[in-house]
C-alpha cells in the first residue's frame, strides 16, 4: 500500500463512519492534537468526529533525514470521535484491518499510556497500540484540554503514518517508503527535511524568533480578551512552534523552559476557556439532543 | 450458595491490576464479615480485560446480633420520684422499646441505662448486591477516567458486568452498564459472547475455552516455564526476571513465548544498555551463553496464536533493533569523550532553584566526601583520593546520551564508561554504588569509597531541601527525602560507621551556596528528621519506648543501637528493672528540676561538680560513690566492646547502693553545700546509666 494509498483509505473508512474529513491546519504544530479541530473541538458538550491527516513540525526531532524513523517533520493521522463510543476500540481495529492488518497474522496490543500535554494543559488516559512490538498508534481518552475537564469525553486516535506504512510496506526507512508508484517518500520530503534540520539546528536566527514568540503572546492575549478565540489561539499555536525552534536551537536553558510552556499554557488555556464561553453563548448549537443541550446551557436559559 | 462477579473492561494498566483484585476480594469479605454472612473460599481471577471473583459457601443468611446500646446514666434517666425523665424515653422511643424494657448497665464509669438492639441478619442477596454495588468505587487506581457522557469513573471503560448469586442476577449497575450473565473472551481468538447461567459454572474452564486464562498464577507459570523453555532450546541460559514476569502476566490474556535473535554484533554496547533496551521497552527477556555473555536471543510473550509466528517474531525483531540501532549510535557517540570531560556540561543543567546547576552539586559532594573519608576511614589513606575523584564524576554520566535514551541507566552507564576510561576501579564502582541502596531491598553501599560518595550525595540532597524549605509533610515527599535518610541511616547501620551526625550535617550545611546553610535551625530541623526516620526504621524491630531510650544517648553511635536495643529488652525481663528504672527516673527528675534552677540563676551545675567526701552524712552516700566510680571504667570498655548485656549487668548491680541512698537520704538536704554534694553525687548516677541508654523512657508496671 503506497503512503498516499493509507491516507485515502484511512479517510474513506472514517468518513463511512460518520467523520468530517477535514484537511490540515494551514499553521504549523507540534501534533494533531494542535489543530483546532481537535483542540478547540473536544472542549464543550457538541458531539463532533472528525479525521484529517496532519503534518507535523518537531525540529528537534530533526536528524537531517539520516536517522530511519526520527524526523523533523512528519505526518499524523488523527481522529477524533466526541463523544467516545462504546465500540471505539472495535472501530479502531476495523481501520487497521481496512489498511491490510490483520489480527490474526499480527500480535495486537493495548499497552498503558496516560499521555499529557503541559503546554496545552490537557492530559488524558490510553494505550499505545503495538503492532508485533512496535508502537503504531496513540490512543487516548481526553479528560481535560485547556485545563478544562471534557464532558462529554472524546477518543482521539492518532496513528503514525509513516511507521504503519514502513511495516506494510516491509522497508526500514521514511526515505524508502513508497508514495505513489513513481515517487519514494525522499522525493516527497528528504530536501526540506535536510534544509529544515541546518535551519532549526543552525541558522534559525534566535532574536528574531524571540520577538516573534513575544509578538505571538501579545497578539494572542489581545485577541482572546476580545473575544477572537480562533485567531488568538493561531497566535497561541505560532508561539508554540517559535519555542519548539528555539529549543532545537539550544537557546532556551531547562529553567527558562519551563516558563515558556507555561506562557503557551496560559494563552491555550485562554483560549479554551474563551472558547466554551463562546459556544455556550451561541447556545451549542451543534449539540442536536434538546434535553441535553438544555441541560448543558445551564436549565432553561437556552436563547 | 455461590458467587460470581466479574468487571468486563477495555485493557487495564498491568501494574494495577493485582491491587485491584485484590480491593475487589477484600470488599467483598469485609462487606459479608460486616453482616456477619459466612462464607467459604474465595478466588480471585484477573486478565487484562477483567477482574473477577469467585466465593463459595456464602450462607442464605447472616447470623442475627444482639448488642447492648448505652444511654444516659441513671441520674439523668430518672427523676427523684423515680420516674423516667425525657431522656430516658427518648432513649427508648430511639432504640424502639418501651421504657419499661431498659436495663441497668453497671460501667467503670458509674450506672446507666441500656437497652438491648437485635438486628436480624440480612439474606446473602441483599448484603451482596450492595456490597458489589458499593464496590465500583472502592478502588485505589492511580488515575481514573471517563468515558462518553458518563461522570462515573474507573481505570478504563467498562463494557460487561455478571452478577450471579447460584442462578439470580442480582441487580447491579455502573457507568450505565447493567449487570448480566454474559462476558467476553480473547479479543482476536474468540467471538461472541460467554455466557454463565449459575454462579457454580466453570467459569475459568469457560474462558479457557475462548483462550483466556483467567488465573493469575496459572498464566505466570505458564509464562515463566514458557520463556524457560523457549530460551533454553535457542541454546540460551535464562535469566531469570520474576518483576517482568509480573507485568507481562497482566498484558497477556493468552501467553504464547516466543523466540528471536539479533545481530551478535550489538553485544559489544554494555550488557545493561541491551537489556533494558529489551525489558523496559519491549519487556523482553534475556539469557547468557555458556560464558557467562548475553546471548544474542529475546524472548518475548504474544497474547496471539497465529498461522506463521515468523511474521509476529520478524516485526519484533525489527523493533528491537531499530532501538539497539539507537543504543549503539550513542553510546558510539558517548564515546567520544571521556567521562571527566561531561563535567563541564553539567554547569548547563540546574539541580535546583538557589541550589546551582549539577556540577555544583557535584562539587559540594566532593567535597563532603573527601570530609568523610579522613573522618571515618582515616586509616586507608587512598580511600580520600578515591572518594574524591569517585565525586567529581559521578554526575558526569547525566549528561550522556544513552542516559539520555536510558534514565534508569544512571550510574551504571558511568560506572562503565569510567573503567573503560582508565579510572582506578574503586572510583568506577563507587560512581554506580553511590546511588544505593535504591529501594527497601537494596544493599547500601559497601567499599569505603562508594560509602563516602553515598552519604555525602544524600546528606546534600536532605540538607540542600531543608534548606529551600522543601520539608516533607504528611505523605507529600516529591524530593524523596526519607529514602535519602533512610539510606544514610541503614549505610551507618550495616556498615557499621560511627559519626558526629550534628557535626556533620553542620558541615554540609556550611558548604551550602549564599547564606542557605545559614537558615535557622537547619541543623536541628535536619537532624531531627534523620532521627525520625531511625525511630522508625528501629521501631520496626524493637517496643518505641526502648528504641527511644537508646536513641537518646547514642545518635552518634548508630552502629551500637540494635544491641543496645537487644540488651534493654533483655534487662527489662530482669525482676529489679521496674524498681531500678523507677530510681533512675527519680534521678532525671531531680537533676533536671535543679539543673533547671541552676541555670535559671546562673549557677555551675551541681549535677556536674566533684562529688566530696567531707560533705557525707551517711556512710550510704561514700558506699555508692566508690560504687559508681569502681564500675564506669568497666562500664566504659564494655559499651566499647558493644558487650551490652554484661552494661546492663554493671548497672543493675548498682541498685541496693542507690536504693539504699534514696531510703536513707534526703537529697534537698538543709546545708546548701550537703545538698549541692548529692546532687553531683545523683549526676554521677545519671552519667552513669546514660552511657547505656536512657531507661526513664522505659514504661514500667505501675509507673
Amino acid at each position: 500500500m503506497y503512503f498516499q494509498d493509507l491516507i485515502l483509505t484511512l479517510q474513506s473508512y472514517w468518513a463511512a463512519r460518520g467523520c468530517v474529513i477535514q484537511q490540515p491546519y494551514d499553521v504549523e504544530k507540534g501534533a494533531g492534537t494542535f489543530n483546532p479541530a481537535t483542540f478547540l473541538r473536544s472542549l464543550g458538550p457538541e458531539p463532533f468526529s472528525v479525521a484529517y491527516v496532519e503534518p507535523c513540525r518537531r525540529p528537534a526531532d530533526g536528524r537531517y533525514g539520516e536517522n530511519p524513523n526520527r524526523w523533523g517533520a512528519y505526518y499524523q493521522f488523527q481522529v477524533l470521535l466526541k463523544p467516545s463510543p462504546k465500540d471505539v476500540l472495535e472501530l479502531y481495529l476495523g481501520s487497521l484491518k481496512a489498511v491490510g492488518i490483520d489480527p490474526e497474522v499480527h500480535d495486537i496490543r493495548f499497552v498503558e499510556d496516560n499521555w499529557e500535554a503541559p503546554s496545552q494543559g490537557a492530559w488524558g488516559l490510553g494505550w499505545e497500540v503495538w503492532i508485533d512490538g512496535m508502537e503504531i498508534t496513540q490512543f487516548t481518552y481526553f479528560q481535560q484540554v485547556g485545563g478544562i475537564p471534557l464532558r462529554p469525553v472524546a477518543a482521539e486516535i492518532t496513528y503514525g503514518l509513516e511507521r504503519i506504512c514502513m511495516y506494510l510496506q516491509n522497508v526500514e526507512a521514511f526515505v524508502d517508503l513508497r508514495w505513489n508508484e513513481q515517487y519514494s517518500y525522499a522525493d516527497i520530503h528528504l530536501q526540506a527535511e535536510v534544509e529544515f534540520s541546518h535551519y532549526n539546528f543552525d541558522e534559525a536566527d534566535t532574536e528574531l524568533l524571540f520577538k516573534h514568540f513575544e509578538d505571538f503572546e501579545r497578539e494572542g492575549t489581545r485577541l482572546l480578551a476580545k473575544g477572537l478565540v480562533i485567531p488568538g489561539y493561531d497566535c497561541c499555536m505560532k508561539a508554540s512552534h517559535c519555542f519548539n525552534v528555539l529549543d532545537a536551537r539550544g537557546a532556551i536553558s531547562v529553567t527558562e523552559r519551563q516558563k515558556y510552556i507555561l506562557r503557551v499554557r496560559k494563552m491555550a488555556r485562554t483560549a479554551a476557556e474563551s472558547h466554551v464561553e463562546k459556544r455556550k453563548a451561541l447556545g451549542f448549537p451543534l449539540l442536536r439532543d434538546e434535553a441535553r443541550r438544555i441541560e448543558m446551557l445551564g436549565g432553561g436559559d437556552a436563547q | 450458595m455461590k458467587l460470581l462477579f466479574e468487571i468486563g473492561t477495555e485493557e487495564l494498566p498491568a501494574g494495577e491490576i493485582d491491587t485491584a483484585v485484590e480491593t475487589l476480594a477484600r470488599h467483598l469479605i469485609r462487606a459479608c464479615a460486616d453482616a456477619r454472612l459466612g462464607h467459604g473460599e474465595v478466588q480471585t481471577f484477573a486478565t487484562p480485560r477483567r477482574l473477577a471473583v469467585r466465593i463459595h459457601d456464602i450462607a442464605a443468611v447472616g447470623e442475627a446480633s444482639e448488642e447492648t446500646a448505652l444511654g444516659p446514666a441513671v441520674k439523668a434517666a430518672f427523676d427523684a420520684e423515680g420516674r423516667p425523665t425525657k431522656a430516658a424515653e427518648g432513649f427508648a422511643r430511639g432504640k424502639g422499646i418501651a421504657v419499661e424494657e431498659l436495663l441497668r448497665v453497671v460501667t467503670s464509669k458509674g450506672e446507666y441505662i441500656g437497652a438491648v438492639v437485635r438486628e436480624e441478619g440480612k439474606p446473602a442477596a441483599e448484603v451482596i448486591t450492595a456490597a458489589l454495588q458499593s464496590v465500583f468505587t472502592a478502588f485505589a487506581w492511580k488515575r481514573s477516567m471517563r468515558w462518553g457522557w458518563g461522570t462515573e469513573q474507573f481505570a478504563r471503560p467498562i463494557h460487561t458486568i455478571i452478577a450471579l448469586l447460584d442462578g439470580e442476577l442480582l441487580p447491579v449497575s455502573f457507568a450505565g452498564v447493567e449487570a448480566g450473565r454474559e462476558t467476553f473472551g480473547h479479543r482476536f481468538l474468540s467471538s461472541g459472547t460467554i455466557r454463565f447461567d449459575h454462579a457454580a459454572d466453570d467459569y475459568a474452564e469457560k474462558l479457557r475455552a475462548a483462550h483466556v486464562i483467567a488465573s493469575v498464577d496459572e498464566r505466570k507459570s505458564a509464562i515463566r516455564a514458557g520463556v524457560d523453555a523457549a530460551l533454553r532450546s535457542a541454546g540460551g541460559i535464562p535469566i531469570v526476571d520474576e518483576g517482568l514476569i509480573d507485568e507481562v502476566v497482566h498484558l497477556v490474556e493468552w501467553p504464547v513465548p516466543m523466540i528471536g535473535t539479533f545481530d551478535p554484533k550489538y553485544t559489544e554496547i554494555p550488557r545493561e544498555v541491551l537489556t533494558t533496551s529489551m525489558r523496559t521497552n519491549q519487556r523482553y527477556f534475556a539469557a547468557e551463553t555458556a560464558d557467562g555473555k548475553l546471548a544474542n536471543l529475546f524472548c518475548f510473550v504474544s497474547n496471539m496464536i497465529v498461522r506463521d509466528p515468523a511474521v509476529v517474531v520478524a516485526g519484533n525483531g525489527r523493533v528491537l533493533v531499530a532501538r539497539l540501532e539507537d543504543a549503539r549510535f550513542f553510546f558510539k557517540e558517548d564515546r567520544k569523550r571521556t567521562l571527566d570531560s561531561r563535567r563541564v556540561d553539567l554547569e548547563r543543567v540546574l539541580y535546583m532553584d538557589k541550589l546551582g546547576s549539577v556540577a555544583d552539586r557535584a562539587k559540594r559532594i566532593e567535597a563532603v566526601a573527601g570530609h568523610l573519608a579522613t573522618l571515618l576511614f582515616s586509616d586507608e589513606p587512598a580511600v580520600a583520593a578515591h572518594a574524591t575523584r569517585a565525586a567529581q564524576l559521578c554526575k558526569a554520566d547525566l549528561v550522556s546520551g544513552v542516559v539520555y535514551q536510558f534514565p534508569e541507566l544512571q550510574g551504571t552507564i558511568g560506572r562503565a564508561y569510567a573503567a573503560a576510561d582508565g579510572e582506578a576501579a574503586e572510583v568506577a564502582e563507587a560512581i554506580e554504588a553511590h546511588y544505593q541502596p535504591k529501594g527497601a531491598n537494596d544493599a547500601p553501599p559497601a567499599s569505603p569509597v562508594a560509602i563516602c560518595v553515598s552519604l555525602a550525595d544524600k546528606l546534600d540532597t536532605l540538607v540542600g531541601c531543608f534548606a529551600l524549605g522543601l520539608i516533607p509533610s504528611g505523605s507529600a515527599d516529591p524530593y524523596a527525602l526519607r529514602r535519602s535518610a533512610i539510606g544514610i541511616l541503614r549505610t551507618a547501620l550495616d556498615r557499621n560507621l560511627r559519626f558526629d551526625l550534628r557535626a556533620l550535617i553542620a558541615v554540609v550545611a556550611a558548604g551550602l551556596p549564599g547564606d542557605l546553610g545559614a537558615r535557622p535551625n537547619l541543623v536541628a530541623e535536619v537532624t531531627e528528621f534523620i532521627l525520625d526516620r531511625l525511630r522508625n526504621l528501629l521501631g520496626q524491630e524493637s517496643p518505641t519506648d526502648i528504641v527511644a531510650a537508646v536513641v537518646a544517648v547514642a545518635e552518634n553511635d548508630l552502629p551500637s543501637l540494635r544491641a543496645r536495643a537487644v540488651a534493654l529488652n533483655a534487662m527489662r525481663m530482669n525482676a529489679d528493672f521496674d524498681p531500678l528504672a523507677a530510681a533512675v527516673r527519680r534521678v532525671v527528675n531531680i537533676l533536671k528540676k535543679a539543673d533547671e534552677e541552676d541555670l535559671a540563676a546562673g549557677r555551675t551545675l551541681a549535677s556536674e561538680g566533684e562529688v566530696s567526701p567531707a560533705y557525707f552524712e551517711k556512710n550510704c552516700e561514700g558506699s555508692l560513690r566508690e560504687a559508681v566510680c569502681n564500675t564506669l571504667p568497666s562500664l566504659d570498655s564494655a559499651v566499647a566492646a558493644l558487650r551490652f548485656d554484661e552494661v546492663a549487668n554493671l548497672l543493675v548491680g548498682l541498685k541496693p547502693g542507690i536504693d539504699r541512698f534514696f531510703d536513707e537520704v534526703m537529697v534537698n538536704a538543709d546545708d546548701p553545700m550537703v545538698r549541692q554534694n548529692r546532687l553531683a553525687l545523683l549526676g554521677l548516677i545519671r552519667t552513669a546509666f546514660m552511657r547505656f541508654a536512657d531507661i526513664s523512657r522505659i514504661q514500667t508496671q505501675g509507673a
